[in-house]
């Protein structure tokens, strides 16, 4: 089994966000980024997946700048196989990320497709969605639990009213809640191997 | 808000904050501070918390001492806990230069009363059983140093002040600040305060805030990061056991700091290519920054670190902070008033700050309240910069200055970024000479002279090096026949008007030369009665001195004259250091190469030692002055800076057969150690009054008032507990006495040596040093320690080389 996994670069959350003077928007240059949390769920999970036997594969995917590798590069030091960048300048959003990833996955044929419920710098939570309309998938958001069967994935969710189980089909898309699980931290050799990879 | 203050403490974290604990402490309420966001918002937040006691320079050493001893006792006072544990540091070596590096460290330490030890190998690997130590050689400990909680300590100290009246506004903002009759009116966005005195300490703002009075604040941040793992399941164990924490761990070759963290590790490496930031500063909204981390950078040290403590390497990063760190030319920090203004406060460019704010604080409380500090702040002066200090230069020196922080601190170390950068009109001529150079106050002065194939280097050790040889020689002409050398570094300034007289005699402790044309050595006392600067002053007529100070001090020594300079006009002051050149002309043959050049008369009789002549030299104006440092015959050539190397060649070009030679700084320095002539900053300094540093001659009590005079009577009614002597150092076979090297007797410390030298031209390796005043007898035998190896010491007369000064005055 092969997980694609979308993982996103965002302004830390521990940094206070500051409006450019001329109003266009918000300071990022020389502003501590990383991983959107959630994101480093999903990558957690799919570790843990192939971590028990019932995962082959983990492919990280980001699309935006430059800079975003970091990203993929963080997702390979904790576990991830195999990288893929999308480069794309400037602001994106959910039905365009959506639609790169569609033709990411129909290249790569991924039998899971996880990502973070939503990101905490535009707090869209809609490329999952998105995702799996254009695949007509099914979909289970908010996941605080997944467990794998041979053909399905059962999964609780995290609603409003408490908790919900769901049932999906695979392949799916799956978008993760912070509560899933404790993301590990990638130690320093393994930070620095992913570094020096090239994919 | 008050309306009112005595003093205005501008900037919140734990330097600033600290200044206003002192302030109130001392017994004065009515101070308080403004700070733009929340206390500790700025570095003070994100710092790793140590406490290093390390540190080569004798002020900056007081200043983490006492910071330490206070801050373990700010709970007791203040109820608040500051987090402090006291844990030890261990700073590891590989070579034997490290291991040099930490003796002369030891020195400094045990003369300013800070315990250190040295560990083998085996004994780190005791207390550090994570640590790999088959590849040291050795280590130091301070058993006292540790680390805090940065935050915690800065709101003990904000209560401690609380507690005694001062007040604090927060997210209060200073906009300007203006000077009025008795002070200064700081301008805020909430209303203004008028105050006697401000203190800037606004961190990464200081040349913002600098810039609202004028000044060029030279410091500009660098980027510091550090790794914070997860648990590691050994060091969980030991915390388990109840086993004590490892302790800070320094590996100085691999440039980093490690130590425990809540059952993991932190590691702060010191990297090269770490950039400046915030060069035009941070920005209006700025509060609890971080950077984007970078660990390429940092990769080497990561290797290293990993190398070292492999478990370092086992678990996750859970976190990398990367901040700004305040750094100056020379990294350590501006503590002290501002040139040129009267009651503004300098308490900037902090790379440690938690670690020196207690004692930048105590000083300043000092100074503000009392007039002066009480040890020696030489080494963090604000004025030991100049206008040299341009935004680029900082760039380029601070960045420099960070890459450095654990490099091996050799005694004769001369960085190479920014240089040349101030150069005389002969530096072509020294460099093809074979002129190896260093650089004072932004000046390239040549430090010695590679000849004979020798290659055109410097071989920095703390130990006799390649250029002992080279120094030999040129010691050994100057002795025999004639030396150049280069001094236009000096600070000199012309003081005249009707009022000159009055004024300079007021400001120093000896008489002023009376005849025009004389030369005195004078010394400029402290209110305190301590020696504050020398100026060599000579009067060019009536109504009009010239003096010369050394040139690292010019903005120090002529801001000091400005200060105290009556402000009716009868006064004026006139900085020459930039227009005027200064080649030194001594030995033997120094009168014979004159007459060579010179129509004039420099026979004995028309030409007096300590007196000054206008002269041709070629056909360029000179004032001659026959005085120099070495103790030979010689006179030093003033000139209009534009003729330098038309006197340059006239002089090369005659004393070719007498054998003129040039030579360096170096050779001055073992020159001028044979002759036990004193150096403001070692021999001489605020801390020793005049008559401990044996300037007794130079020192008129009865001549009228002056500065310092009656502090220094109360002074010596007091006693001294110094006195300044010379000593051979028997038996020394490859390294000479550095300074700050305790003295024994009956092995227990007795003094310490200021400076000290191979002297060539008597064939013996000198020191000068203080020791308790019963002491200073000639012929008293004394034991020194020179990189950890004792050595017998014999107290020499005064002036080992030509006592009587008959070399001087022939
Ligand atoms: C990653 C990192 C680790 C470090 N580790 C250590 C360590 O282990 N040990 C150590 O000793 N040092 C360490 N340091 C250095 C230490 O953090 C600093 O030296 C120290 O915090 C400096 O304190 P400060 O009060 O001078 O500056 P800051 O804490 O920056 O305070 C200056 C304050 O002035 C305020 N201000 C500026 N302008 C104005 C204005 N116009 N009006 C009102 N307020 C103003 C600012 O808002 C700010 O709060 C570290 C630094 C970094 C970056």
């Amino acid at each position: 089994m092969k997980i694609l996994v979308a993982v996103k670069r965002v302004i830390d959350y521990n940094v206070q966000i500051r409006v450019k003077e001329d109003g266009s928007g918000v300071v990022t240059d020389n502003v501590k980024m990383s991983t959107n949390p959630p994101d480093d769920n999903a990558i957690e999970e799919a570790v843990k997946i192939k971590e028990s036997g019932k995962a082959t594969e983990i492919i990280a995917v980001t699309v935006g700048e430059e800079k975003a590798q970091e990203t993929v590069r963080k997702a390979l030091a904790v576990g991830a196989d195999r990288g893929i960048h999308v480069k794309v300048d400037g602001i994106i959003e959910p039905l365009a990320v959506s639609k790169i990833l569609k033709k990411i996955v129909e290249k790569e044929n991924p039998d899971l497709v996880f990502m973070g419920k939503q990101a905490i710098d535009d707090d869209c939570n809609q490329t999952g969605q998105m995702l799996a309309a254009h695949l007509n998938w099914p979909q289970a958001t908010f996941a605080s639990k997944i467990e794998v069967n041979d053909q399905s994935l059962q999964v609780t969710r995290e609603v409003d009213e408490g908790l919900e189980t769901i049932e999906v089909n695979t392949p799916a898309i799956v978008t993760c809640d912070l509560r899933l699980n404790e993301p590990r931290y990638a130690s320093l050799p393994n930070i620095m191997k992913a570094k020096k990879k090239t994919y | 808000m008050k309306s009112k203050a005595k003093v205005v403490v501008v900037g919140g974290g734990v330097v600033g904050v600290s200044a206003l604990y002192h302030l109130a402490k001392k017994g004065w309420s009515d101070v308080v501070l403004i700070e733009r966001k929340e206390l500790t918002s700025g570095s003070t937040w994100h710092a790793a918390g140590l406490l290093p006691l390390f540190n080569m320079s004798y002020s900056v050493g007081q200043l983490h001492k006492y910071a330490v001893n206070l801050y373990k006792s700010l709970e007791e006072e203040t109820g608040k806990n500051v987090g402090f544990s006291v844990v030890s540091n261990i700073r590891l070596a590989n070579n034997k230069d490290r291991m040099d590096e930490y003796h002369q460290y030891a020195g400094v330490a045990k003369t300013i009363g800070v315990d250190v030890k040295f560990l083998t190998p085996d004994q780190v690997k005791e207390i550090w059983p994570l640590c790999h130590t088959d590849d040291l050689i050795g280590a130091i400990q301070h058993p006292e140093d540790g680390y805090i909680q940065p935050a915690d300590l800065t709101q003990a100290l904000a209560t401690g002040a609380r507690n005694r009246g001062a007040e604090i506004y927060r997210n209060t903002t200073v906009l300007a600040m203006k000077q009025n009759k008795d002070g200064w009116v700081v301008e805020t966005d909430k209303g203004s305060i008028e105050c006697e005195h401000v203190i800037s300490c606004s961190g990464n703002f200081a040349r913002q805030t600098g810039k609202m009075v004028g000044l060029d604040i030279p410091v500009i941040p660098v980027e510091h990061q550090y790794i914070v793992t997860e648990p590691h399941p050994e060091i969980q164990k030991r915390k388990k056991e109840g086993l004590p924490e490892m302790g800070v761990l320094r590996d100085s070759d691999s440039r980093w700091y490690m130590r425990e963290e809540a059952g993991g590790l932190i590691l702060g490496p010191y990297e090269d290519g770490a950039p400046a930031c915030y060069v035009d500063g941070p920005s209006k909204e700025s509060e609890y920054e971080l950077f984007q981390e970078d660990l390429d950078r940092l990769a080497p040290h990561i290797e290293g670190a990993i190398h070292r403590v492999p478990a370092f390497g086992e678990v996750g990063v859970k976190k990398v902070y990367n901040g700004a760190i305040c750094y100056t030319p020379d990294g350590n920090p501006i503590v002290g008033p501002a040139w040129g203004l009267k009651n503004f406060w300098i308490n900037e460019g902090h790379s440690f700050g938690i670690t020196a704010a207690g004692g930048a604080g105590w000083q300043l409380a000092e100074w503000i309240v009392d007039g002066e500090p009480t040890i020696d702040m030489l080494g963090v002066e604000p004025r030991r910069y100049g206008d040299y200090c341009s935004k680029s230069y900082l760039k380029e020196k601070n960045e420099e200055a960070y890459s450095h922080v654990f490099i091996t601190h050799f005694p004769d170390e001369e960085r190479p970024a920014a240089r040349p950068l101030r150069t005389a009109p002969c530096y072509d001529r020294m460099k093809n000479l074979g002129a190896v150079f260093g650089q004072k106050f932004g000046w390239e002065r040549p430090n010695f002279f590679a000849t004979d194939g020798m290659e055109q280097k410097d071989d920095w050790s703390f130990r006799r090096s390649n250029w002992f040889k080279a120094v030999e020689k040129e010691c050994k002409n100057v002795k025999e026949n004639v030396g150049l050398l280069d001094m236009t570094a000096f600070a000199k300034c012309r003081i005249k008007g009707p009022g000159a007289e009055e004024f300079l005699d007021k400001l120093v402790a000896n008489k002023l030369p009376k005849k025009v044309g004389r030369i005195n050595l004078c010394h400029a006392l402290n209110t305190k009665g301590g020696v504050h600067s020398e100026f060599t002053i000579m009067r060019e007529s009536e109504n009009s001195f010239y003096l010369v100070s050394a040139g690292a001090y010019q903005r120090l020594d002529h801001d000091w004259i400005f200060g105290w300079m009556p402000k009716d006009g009868s006064v004026q002051f006139e900085n020459l250091t930039n227009s005027k050149g200064v080649l030194v002309v001594s030995g033997p043959k120094a009168r014979e190469l004159m007459q060579r050049v010179s129509n004039d008369d420099f026979s004995n009789e028309n030409f007096k030692w300590l007196s000054a002549k206008q002269v041709d030299v070629g056909f360029a104006p000179v004032n001659a002055m026959r005085v120099n440092f070495v103790g030979e015959l010689g006179w030093e050539l003033h000139h209009p800076i534009e003729y330098q190397n038309h006197i340059f060649d006239k002089l090369m070009d005659a004393g070719q057969d007498l054998g003129l030679k040039p030579y360096g700084i170096r050779a001055m320095n073992s020159l001028r150690v044979e002759k036990s002539y004193k150096l403001v900053g070692t021999e001489l300094s605020i801390e020793y009054s005049p008559y401990e540093s044996g300037l007794d001659r130079f020192i008129h009590p009865n001549k009228g008032s002056f500065i310092g005079l009656d502090a220094l009577n109360k002074w010596r009614e007091k006693g001294f507990d110094n006195k300044l002597v010379t000593l051979e150092v028997h038996e020394t076979s490859d390294a000479d006495v550095l300074g700050n090297n305790p003295i024994y007797e009956n092995g227990s410390v007795v003094g310490r040596a200021t400076g000290g030298d191979f002297g060539f031209r008597l064939g013996k390796s000198i020191a000068l040093g203080m020791v308790k005043p019963e002491l200073a007898n000639v012929g008293q035998k004394l034991r020194i320690d020179i990189l950890g190896k004792m050595h017998e010491a014999t107290i020499l007369e005064e002036s080992p080389y030509d006592a009587e000064n008959k070399l001087l005055r022939a």
